[in-house]
């Protein structure tokens, strides 16, 4: 390895690491002046804000954003200006995107109930694993299954209706696991020997599926089977007729379906207000309505030439993208207008853009002053909309979203199943939750003796369930080393790998993602050298062994005391007494000096460190503003982690901290280059 | 609820039957009788010569577990061994090894986050020949799950692609067949007659070339950096007019739709799939595709016996057997599904008369040779088909030491008629394949 890399290294590790933000030479700021507010570039509306804006507006469920091209990641978020790009891919499909929602908006055709079916040797079908024709016109599923796909025209609530029966095998009778896509919808064990229909109700989304019958455990004799005839599937059973909902809100002006121009002269100052976060000029209803008529001339109907003015609005950079127009002259700040806070209060909080009564506070000027912006974020938080906040900056901040494209080896973890994990997901949100949205204090997601289990997860975690108590039950973990986030499976698993535990990868995510003093990457040849061999070691001393040189150990001393402390949680997010060669779990380690025994011990040394509060604060800091925080911001860091510490660490006086600050309130305009 | 897209009405959705001979492009097309064509298949996380390497030299290599699937199609085959990744020589990250993967600037300061492979030669080409066609190139993948850079990385865009327009401009993938499908079929309105689709595909144009206008103005009143955000929007609504009118003019039958909700399995066939139609209805010339991102997690828990991901395999094969035969395995499944594309390709004949892996070169490629210490060299790449260009297949190919490996793709330029002027750093010339 060359010598500045080491030497790099070991700068980058020494000691509690210091952050970019609290380097200010000055140590201080004065109250009076403003501080430099920083700069971002053009905020492009990444795929999920965009899906929820289509959601907002239109009350749509299509998610066309779910199929753009991915958004780039800059310090696990994707709403960095600075990082987030446009490909022509992206303007592409944007534009289909606003033909499916507009061609939605404007759909007038009545659905209808449809039914499709396939019988067994229909066409289409296709027969996969061992199984045979049985009595003529049934099909006997030793191993393996039968599918057809069925192209369905309108989405909603369907009827599946399976005729089978079941034929004994050596032991049991079999089960038939109904699936659509692969996923399955449903599992009935078929004691009947008599075919019968089975009627299932799933949601089917538009488009092509495949509809499927398999047998679940397959034994491997030929006796144990499942026996189909038929398979219908028929909705949706709540077809919608005329136009959706939508339409009469944004087109009140034509409940016929007919919009004149008149009307259209009506709507589009309105539309294109909530469309591009801001009213419309004079000059740009001109240019709208100038779409109504290109399409007029071109013999469109009316509600086509509506549609047409609209699709205008959806695929201009002003709906595409947050346009924060410059200061004029020379000025380098500029305080934000009522529609920019506006626009960026609905990003921060709701990953969407703003509604009527936001709009309505920026005309009035309610926003101009600090007192406003927290009478709205008030607002905002306790609307519904706000959950935003659990889905897209903590669940990309706190592993939810790794933990959902994370899986675990079946071999070693027979119990794990897509269910178990998507039951983690939702207690470490209803966890996460309680910070970001119910104004618990930060301390709590570390330190509370409490979690939300469901079956599945009391299973794992051994405890108490009581099925008459609900789906999801709040529970005490006290005697179960399980303190907040350190203890759900679902951190736990995300920070795993998929077949073991990992202290490095554990106390690399604190160190990252609470404390904001990131390790490097592993030099050269290192990364993935150490391997764990059955040779009579505990899996730690082996780990412990080939990381004890004191070039390893700068950064490995740091993260890996953290992990171990986690060390008695397998994989899954179970408690294990030993390690996977069966060593006893040591879980007590020294980290800094300081002693920790277990879980208890690294969660109290984690929330005594004055680095969590600030950690907190520029994380939260850089997805609200869309930005990397700058050396420079270390005065107002500095300044909101202290609001965020004097008030009890609640979310809401950090997020008031961050609105009410100049960095949010204001636009610095980059140097002319 | 249903999906209406009325007002959009490409042209490129008659489902006629596919008539070559027909295609008015092929007069725009370089030199060559047809028109030549190149496709990066990729395998994340390492193909390591441990396991691949033929120990026979030239005709009829030796095909070792992770390489048998070569076997049907081996006379159109070859194996490179021994290329070496100048570019990213000093450091060996994942995401360092992607941006260089097909691009070929030096990296001399990996820790500055600067990974700038610069444009990669897939691009390079586009912007020439890529204008041949609708779409310059296409860009595909799988969306599986991989590791992120992490909290505190500004290098993620180097593991979700291999495909740069240009330093710091990625290209993503496209993970789900239907859109792909969509991008290239949607629009269709049966109950429309050829004047009304005319007519409605110059208005959807000329709404483009309205908001390119008003885009244009708006950006004279913006700073340099968000003036350069919007080029990038500019830029792309006039490659959207380029491309209605380029399908406009294109004929081609439809082949079946491949819905959404797949697995990792049914996608890479869906993907296969649309990648033969791509060509054969030469809507592109240029195609990668990413089996996953580097760092992939993908389960291959169909693969009889496995059960880890792929990112911790081709790194536990080091120290178990078990590992290492669950790695080959998942090796075996890709060069199988690598070669079903070759064949397919193979299976499809032009107005010449020859099939289109002749006019087609298929690369197999990895960031990594040995995975487990990130090995950017020796690298084994696989290499199938473009015999119209003088390309000899078949062999084993091992390459001198310190081989660069973009070598390979100066003698792709060559093959497609691409000026490879501008393009890289570290290549010293194309490497022999004709011999």
């Amino acid at each position: 390895m060359s010598r500045h890399i080491a030497l790099a290294l070991l700068a980058a590790c020494h000691g509690p690491t210091t952050n970019p933000g609290t380097e200010d030479p000055t140590g201080g700021t004065t109250p009076s002046e403003a501080h430099d507010p920083g700069t971002r570039p053009l905020q492009r509306v990444n795929a999920t804000e965009y899906d929820t804006i289509a959601r907002d507006l239109f009350g749509t469920s299509l998610r066309p954003g779910q199929n753009f091209p991915a958004d780039e990641l800059s310090y696990g978020f994707d709403n960095i200006a600075a990082a987030l790009t446009t490909s022509s891919t992206h303007v592409e499909l944007w534009e289909g995107a606003a033909d499916a929602i507009l061609g939605e908006l404007f759909d007038d055709t009545d659905e209808e109930t449809l039914s499709y079916a396939a019988q067994v040797e229909g066409a289409g079908v296709v027969y996969s694993g061992v199984g045979e024709l049985f009595d003529d016109t049934y099909y006997a599923i030793y191993e393996g299954s039968i599918s057809v796909p069925f192209s369905i025209v309108y989405d909603g609530d369907f009827d599946i209706t399976v005729t089978a029966f079941g034929r004994l095998g050596e032991l049991a009778y079999p089960t038939m696991d109904v699936k659509i896509d692969g996923v399955v919808v449903d599992s009935i064990e078929l004691s009947n020997a008599e075919a019968k229909d089975f009627v299932i109700r799933a949601d089917v989304t538009t488009g092509l599926h495949i509809f499927e019958v398999a047998i679940r455990d397959p034994s491997g004799d030929l006796k144990r089977a499942v026996i189909v005839d038929r398979m219908q599937v028929k909705g949706p059973l709540d077809p919608e007729i005329g136009r959706p909902a939508a339409y009469a809100e944004i087109v009140p002006c034509a409940p016929d379906g007919v919009p004149s121009r008149v009307c259209a002269a009506e709507v589009l100052p309105i539309f294109g207000r909530l469309a591009w976060r801001r009213p419309l000029t004079e000059e740009e209803v001109a240019w709208a309505l100038s779409l109504y008529d290109t399409a007029d001339q071109a013999l469109l109907t009316e509600a086509e030439c509506l549609e047409y003015a609209f699709k205008g609005l959806l695929m201009s950079p002003e709906f595409l993208y947050r346009v924060e127009r410059d200061p004029e002259g020379n000025a380098t700040t500029a305080v934000l207008d009522g529609y920019q806070t506006a626009t960026r209060l609905a990003a921060f909080v709701w990953s969407s853009t703003p509604d009527e009564a936001l709009l309505d506070a920026a005309a009035s000027g309610e926003l101009d002053t600090p007192e406003g912006v927290e009478a709205q974020l008030d607002r905002m938080m306790s609307n519904p909309k706000g959950a935003a906040l659990v889905d897209n900056l903590a669940g990309q901040w706190f592993a939810v979203r790794k933990l959902q494209s994370t899986a675990l080896d079946t071999v070693v973890y027979p119990n794990y199943s897509p269910d178990l994990r998507d039951s983690m997901a939702t207690e470490l949100r209803l966890l996460l939750q309680g910070f970001f949205r119910e104004g618990r204090p930060l301390d709590e997601v570390f330190t509370q003796q409490t979690t939300w289990v469901d079956a599945r997860l009391a299973e794992l975690y051994l405890l108490p369930f009581d099925p008459a108590q609900g789906e999801w039950q709040e529970v005490s973990t006290v005697g179960f080393e399980r303190y907040g986030l350190f203890g759900t499976a679902g951190w736990l698993m995300a920070e795993s790998r998929s077949n073991a535990p990992s202290a490095v990868k554990r106390g690399k995510w604190i160190l990252e993602n609470l404390l904001c003093s990131a390790p490097p990457p592993p030099p050269p040849n290192v990364e993935g050298m150490v391997t764990i061999v059955p040779d009579g070691v505990s899996v730690r001393e082996q780990e412990e062994a080939q990381r004890g040189d004191e070039f390893c150990q700068t950064c490995h001393a740091q993260m890996d005391p953290l992990g171990w402390t986690l060390h008695g949680f397998a994989a899954d997010g179970s408690k294990r007494p030993s390690d996977e060669l069966g060593f006893p779990v040591v879980n007590s380690s020294v980290w800094n000096g300081v002693a920790m025994d277990g879980p208890a011990g690294m969660v109290d040394a984690i929330v005594a460190d004055p680095r969590l509060s600030q950690c907190v604060v520029e994380k939260t800091f850089m997805y609200a503003l869309g930005r990397e925080v700058r050396i420079e911001d270390g005065p107002m860091i500095e300044s909101i982690t202290a609001d965020f510490v004097d008030n009890g660490l609640s979310f809401e006086a950090l997020a008031k901290a961050i609105v009410t600050s100049d960095a949010f309130r204001m636009r610095g305009v980059p140097e002319v280059e | 609820m249903n999906r209406r897209m009325f007002i959009r009405t490409a042209g490129a959705t008659l489902w006629l039957p596919f008539l070559p001979s027909a295609l008015p492009r092929e007069a725009r097309s370089a030199s060559f009788s047809t028109p030549r064509r190149a496709l990066w298949w990729f395998i994340p996380n390492g193909f390591m010569e441990e396991f691949v390497l033929p120990t026979v030299i030239g005709e009829g290599y030796d095909l070792r577990l992770p390489l048998e699937p070569i076997a049907p199609l081996q006379s159109r085959v070859s194996v490179l061994s021994n290329l070496y990744n100048h570019a990213a020589q000093d450091y060996y990250l994942h995401e360092e090894a992607m941006g260089t993967l097909l691009g070929d600037n030096y990296i001399d300061n990996p820790q500055s986050g600067n990974l700038d492979g610069g444009r990669t030669v897939d691009q390079h080409a586009a912007s020439s020949i890529g204008l041949n066609t609708p779409f310059p190139s296409l860009q595909l993948g799988t969306d599986e799950p991989y590791i992120s850079g992490g909290a505190n990385s500004n290098t993620d865009i180097y593991y979700r692609t291999m495909s740069f327009a240009s330093a710091g401009l990625p290209l993503n993938a496209l993970g789900d067949p239907q859109t792909v499908f969509d991008r290239m079929f949607a629009g269709a309105d049966a109950t429309l007659t050829e004047a009304e689709i005319t007519a409605r595909r110059e208005l959807r144009k000329s709404l483009l070339d309205s908001v390119l206008e008003r885009t244009t103005n708006l950006q004279t009143r913006l700073n340099y950096a968000d003036k350069q955000k919007l080029d990038q929007f500019t830029s792309g609504i006039r490659d959207l007019e380029l491309q209605i009118d380029a399908l406009a003019e294109l004929q081609c039958e439809a082949p079946a739709e491949p819905g959404s909700s797949l697995g990792f399995q049914g996608k890479v066939y869906a993907m296969t799939d649309l990648m033969v139609t791509a060509f054969q209805c030469d809507f592109t010339r240029l195609i990668t595709f990413m089996t996953g991102a580097s760092t992939s997690l993908t389960q291959y828990n169909f693969l009889d016996g496995v059960t880890s991901d792929h990112h911790n395999l081709s790194h536990a094969w080091a120290g178990s057997d078990a590992s290492a035969s669950d790695l080959k395995s998942i090796y075996n499944y890709q060069v199988a599904r690598f070669v079903d594309l070759a064949t397919k390709l193979q299976g499809i004949t032009d107005d010449q008369g020859e099939d289109f892996l002749s006019s087609t070169l298929c690369f197999f490629v990895s960031e990594f040779g040995e995975s487990n210490q990130h090995h950017a060299h020796p690298v084994t790449y696989l290499m199938a088909g473009g015999e119209a260009g003088g390309i000899v297949q078949g062999k084993h190919r091992r390459f001198e030491k310190d081989t660069p490996h973009s070598n390979a793709w100066i003698s792709t330029l060559d093959f497609l008629g691409v000026d490879p002027a501008g393009w890289g750093t570290t290549h010293t010339g194309p490497l022999d394949l004709q011999s």
